[in-house]
């Protein structure tokens, strides 16, 4: 029976595959520009600082309105913040997806192109993009107050992927003729 | 066309022989029927290979790294499936790679559907631009192996109700199939333009290096993060 049921979810995930593909069409990525200014803008990651966020979601606000306020006041003080962390959360998504855009222009056609690290960056944006629709479902189901600690993982690894931007910024400037630090005498 | 889908065209030249002269040996020698269906069954589901071979080296030979990447992962996978049924063999398994035909067949389209969705997942990750009569056999042949591979199996498995059941999805997917081929290679297409190459090219080692770098650092960062 196990075997049938994986060949039969072999065959169903594979018309699911194509119907995304296919539906999808032939959208081209965003191409690497040729100027380090294009460079730049493709590769910088803007996001909201982690302390914006902490304060954003502080605890103590949402005690204090409760201790202060009827309980329309706190509906509403909650509906906002949820807002607001749905709205960071799309933004972030908007940014390493832009990100990730690059990266995969960038390196589609480079014959040094190295397998492994590319499945192993591949499976970490899975990783995001798993935790992004749950973190954004929960959002939705509890409000931001009940995840926070979730909402910290999130900063953590847009911090991270922020750095190897930069890493990956610092590079491409390097590698461009008119940015180059000049030969030293 | 012929010179461009060479292996795409011989295999449909096969299915088409195979189709036309099944029909008077069913009229004519019904106790022949069963296995000559099963043997040649087995000789297109062969011929899907090269089928995949070509979508490969068409679709990436703009792309060298992107095919080398596919290639180390299609080898995976059949390293891993060489090694089930290696286990199957030694280890005494009821059914030894596969004792009928039909199981045979629905192992080697089970391991196509597998190959297919490698191909699809990595297209999609990269955004390969794919020409329309490239899609059209993408598109078809995946169609066909995904129906293929659910029918057989309910064929072997899942008892005779469901196999006579789900076989009627058969030909309607084969027409659908069908179609899309006619319609996407009615006439040629151009290949999609080549992007620019980006100028980040030179620097792709120390990129990665430093990439692999950060996202191992991130990792330790966010096994720590969620720890309570």
């Amino acid at each position: 029976m196990i075997p049938a049921l994986f060949s039969i979810v072999i065959g169903v995930l594979l018309l699911a595959f194509l119907t995304h593909w296919a539906l999808r069409g032939s959208s081209s990525v965003p191409v690497a520009g040729s100027s380090p200014t294009d460079t730049s803008k493709a590769l910088r990651l803007e996001l909201p600082s982690a302390d914006l966020i902490e304060r954003l979601l502080d605890p103590r606000d949402l005690a204090f309105v409760r201790k202060e306020s009827p309980a329309e006041t706190v509906r509403l003080f909650e509906q906002e913040r949820r807002a607001l962390a749905i709205s960071w959360l799309r933004h972030t998504r908007r940014q390493v997806g832009r990100l990730m855009s690059y990266h995969v222009g960038a390196v589609r056609q480079n014959i040094n192109l190295r397998p492994a690290l590319e499945i192993q960056l591949g499976l970490y944006y899975v990783r995001f993009l798993v935790l992004y629709e749950l973190i954004l479902a929960l959002s939705y189901i509890r409000g931001p107050y009940q995840i926070r600690l979730m909402m910290g993982y999130v900063v953590g690894v847009t911090t991270q992927l922020r750095g190897v931007s930069d890493k990956l910024l610092g590079a491409a400037q390097f590698s461009t003729p008119a940015s180059a630090p000049p030969p030293t005498q | 066309m012929l010179k461009r889908f060479p292996i795409f065209y011989g295999y449909v030249a096969c299915v088409l022989v195979r189709d036309v002269s099944a029909i008077p040996i069913y009229r004519m020698w019904p106790g022949v029927y069963g296995p000559f269906y099963w043997s040649t069954a087995f000789v297109t589901a062969i011929l899907g290979y090269a089928v995949i071979l070509e979508i490969y080296s068409r679709s990436l030979a703009r792309f060298p790294g992107v095919a080398r990447l596919i290639r180390i992962v299609l080898v995976g996978l059949l390293f891993l499936v060489a090694v089930r049924a290696f286990a199957e063999l030694f280890g005494g398994a009821a059914n030894p790679l596969a004792s009928s035909a039909a199981l045979l067949e629905r192992d080697l389209r089970t391991l196509q559907a597998v190959l297919l969705g490698a191909l699809l997942c990595i297209f999609s990750f990269y955004r390969i631009p794919i020409g329309k009569n490239l899609r059209g056999i993408i598109v078809g042949y995946t169609l066909y192996v995904g129906v293929r591979v659910i029918e057989l199996t309910a064929y072997t498995q899942l008892g005779k109700a469901t196999g006579i059941f789900v076989s009627k999805i058969e030909p309607m997917s084969y027409l659908i199939c069908l179609v899309v081929w006619t319609v996407a290679l009615w006439s040629r297409a151009p290949e999609p333009i080549a992007d620019a190459v980006p100028t980040i090219e030179q620097d792709y080692d120390p990129l990665m290096r430093q990439t692999r770098t950060q996202l191992s650092r991130a990792c330790a960062f966010l096994t720590r993060t969620v720890r309570p």
